[in-house]
């Protein structure tokens, strides 16, 4: 809940502070409609990779390789439809197979061979982006998609980004598979006692596995949406995006040691960091200090550090009052 | 109690905001300047030349880009620039067709486009501030690597990225120039730097351990660590670019001008829908030191 109180903050403080009145006497910067929708428009695919982790996360499992996998997907999209000559539907099938096909090489290499997370994406981090720069020879860049696949990317569909629609789509699915099934409640019983979970005849192994492939798909539909947003598909195609979309989980409540997280609070994670974004970048200091891309990377990483410290200061809070109170009440045993 | 914490959360945020905007008012024209990368020397020498034309002409310069050569962070902060009504919008295009996108909707909202260094799609800007033209620059990189060894041998290039257009194109003629003049030279490999510095030296390093033969590095990124090197005056383009830019917000500067006058620099030439910088020019020892990288 916190959360929200924060979000609400940060988008009042850039509202006001954000806004004004340019040289044409136009209403110019944060409290536009256009700001509001870019804001969605970038967030969607960090969203989506976000939206992928959380149930990793809350396995206790980590993956790292969803950015690096978006760009691999974003070149093999561009170069089944540029050099296969396949049509746009058909690439965007099997791209999405890709994904979940790598997915699966996580989650082989997880449940099959148990080893830890955290070291096998770290690998198929590097095994993707190679992979991709490789396909590419670090200079084939794909463009010129046709103008009905740029519209997912570009234009408005009901009043919204289009791809906010999918994006909005992913998030009510995964809602409704982690809060309303038991898969989201083997998840949680996963991350909180591996062992446990096994004991009480849980498949832990399938659970785990279609976490990881989830993730890879998820990964996919973030790299099509990418691809389509900025009419190219290159190899350094969402670098970095594992990092924030890790921030933004966590940010919302998500416990890295498992067991614990929702999606709405996944959800409020994304936008906090977006908001904070794309607001500093309106803020008169910050343009002109021409400084917006670095602001946002030391706020992002204030806001988590803020967070976490608030989340477990009401427990620390507590223990030391109940210390203090054991201490007088020992002490007024001992007085009379 | 959580209605309060909202309360004061909210009234907070507005009391730092209106602390904020009030010393945000500002009616100058707003220039903004996309470089390749921001940390990159060319780029901020290219700003010292923006900075003095922004001062002359007294508009508030806007100078923000990827800190790596990236080009969805092009795109993400000229979308920025739209939302934020500036008034003028000058790219180094680090991908043609992807910033061209983004280019087009400011162009729709009415914001003045012109493009600098490296060229975006020509629908997509008014003008072309080019520093040269490809076939000078390629003509004039061969002629000079070719003095420097004695016109045979083997020689390697490093360029910024193997993308940019801008650099295919050098390469094609430099490629072409060597066909044509320097049959005793090979040309052995063409590696990319990606406008980085410790790139670029690790990439120097391994191609003379793997070519032992080669006699020269042509590199025609801005970190390459070459003994002469040819450019063209980077602080004059920065310069350029805004005055451009401010006379086309002007309306001073229409399509099918011929010729342009830029501050303390002069009339420059007009072709077509370029704007020429003027013949390329070669860096040394001796002259290295008159400018400011």
């Amino acid at each position: 809940m916190l959360l929200l109180y924060v979000l609400i903050a940060e988008w009042l403080f850039f509202y006001f502070a954000g806004t004004s009145t340019n040289r044409r006497g136009i209403i110019v910067g944060f409290g536009t409609w256009d700001r509001q929708f870019d804001i969605l428009r970038h967030s969607c695919e960090i969203g989506l990779l976000a939206l992928a982790l959380t149930p990793v996360i809350i396995t206790a499992g980590i993956d790292l390789s969803v950015g690096s996998l978006l760009g691999l997907c974003a070149i093999l999209f561009g170069k089944l439809w540029h050099d296969g000559g396949l049509p746009i539907p058909l690439a965007i099938g099997l791209t999405l197979g890709i994904g979940a096909l790598a997915g699966a090489l996580n989650a082989v290499l997880i449940t099959a061979l148990r080893l830890p997370p955290l070291i096998v994406t770290l690998g198929t981090y590097s095994l993707f982006r190679g992979l991709a720069e490789a396909i590419t020879r670090g200079s084939i860049t794909y463009t010129d998609f046709p103008e009905a696949f740029l519209f997912i990317g570009q234009e408005r569909w009901l009043g919204l980004p289009t791809q906010a629609w999918i994006f909005l789509l992913v998030a009510l699915a995964m809602g409704l598979l982690l809060h309303r099934t038991t898969y989201g409640r083997a998840f949680r019983t996963i991350g909180l006692a591996p062992e446990g979970a096994r004991y009480a005849g849980l498949p832990v192994e399938r659970r785990l596995a279609l976490v990881y492939v989830l993730a890879g798909l998820i990964a996919a539909i973030a790299a099509i949406i990418y691809t389509a947003r900025l009419g190219q598909a290159k190899a350094d195609a969402g670098s970095g995006y594992e990092l924030f979309a890790i921030t933004a989980v966590v940010l919302g409540g998500t416990s890295i040691f498992g067991g614990k997280g929702t999606i709405p609070g996944t959800l409020l994670g994304v936008a906090a960091i977006a908001v904070l974004k794309n607001g500093l970048a309106c803020l008169p200091v910050v343009m002109r200090l021409n400084a917006a891309e670095e602001m946002s990377g030391l706020f992002t990483g204030a806001l988590l550090l803020a967070a976490l410290t608030a989340s477990v200061l009401p427990k620390i809070l507590s223990n030391l009052r109940s210390r203090r109170h054991t201490a007088t009440q020992s002490t007024s045993t001992l007085s009379p | 109690m959580k209605n309060s914490l909202l309360r004061f959360c909210a009234a907070g945020a507005v009391l730092l905001a209106s602390l904020l905007t009030a010393s945000a008012a500002d009616s100058k024209l707003i220039v903004a300047m996309l470089p390749k990368s921001k940390g990159n020397a060319y780029f901020i020498s290219c700003k010292a030349g923006a900075d003095k034309a922004a001062k002359e002409l007294g508009i508030q310069l806007l100078f923000d880009g990827p800190t790596d050569s990236n080009a969805a962070k092009q795109n993400e902060i000229v979308e920025n620039w739209i939302t934020l009504g500036v008034d003028v919008i000058a790219v180094a295009a680090e991908n043609k067709e992807g910033i061209s996108t983004a280019l087009r909707k400011a162009q729709k909202q009415g914001i003045k486009v012109l493009t600098y260094d490296a060229d975006a799609m020509a629908d997509a800007r008014s003008f072309f501030v080019n520093q040269a033209t490809p076939q000078g620059i390629g003509q004039t990189l061969m002629d000079e690597a070719a003095r420097l060894v004695g016109a045979e041998g083997e020689f390697a290039m490093i360029v910024g990225s193997l993308t940019a257009a801008n650099q295919r194109e050098w390469q094609k003629y430099v490629e072409a120039r060597l066909k044509e003049k320097f049959p005793k030279m090979k040309l052995v490999a063409v590696r990319p730097c990606d406008d980085l510095k410790d790139k670029a030296q690790s990439e120097a390093t391994a191609l003379l351990s793997a070519n032992p033969k080669l006699k020269l590095i042509m590199a025609i990124c801005s970190p390459g660590v070459p003994e002469s090197v040819i450019l063209w005056n980077t602080g004059d383009l920065g310069y350029l670019t805004i005055y451009a830019g401010v006379a086309l917000a002007k309306d001073e500067l229409k399509k099918g001008a011929k010729s342009f006058m830029a501050g303390s620099l002069g009339s420059f030439g007009i072709e077509g829908d370029n704007i020429l910088l003027g013949k390329p020019f070669i860096f040394n020892q001796g002259n290295i030191d008159q400018f400011d990288f």
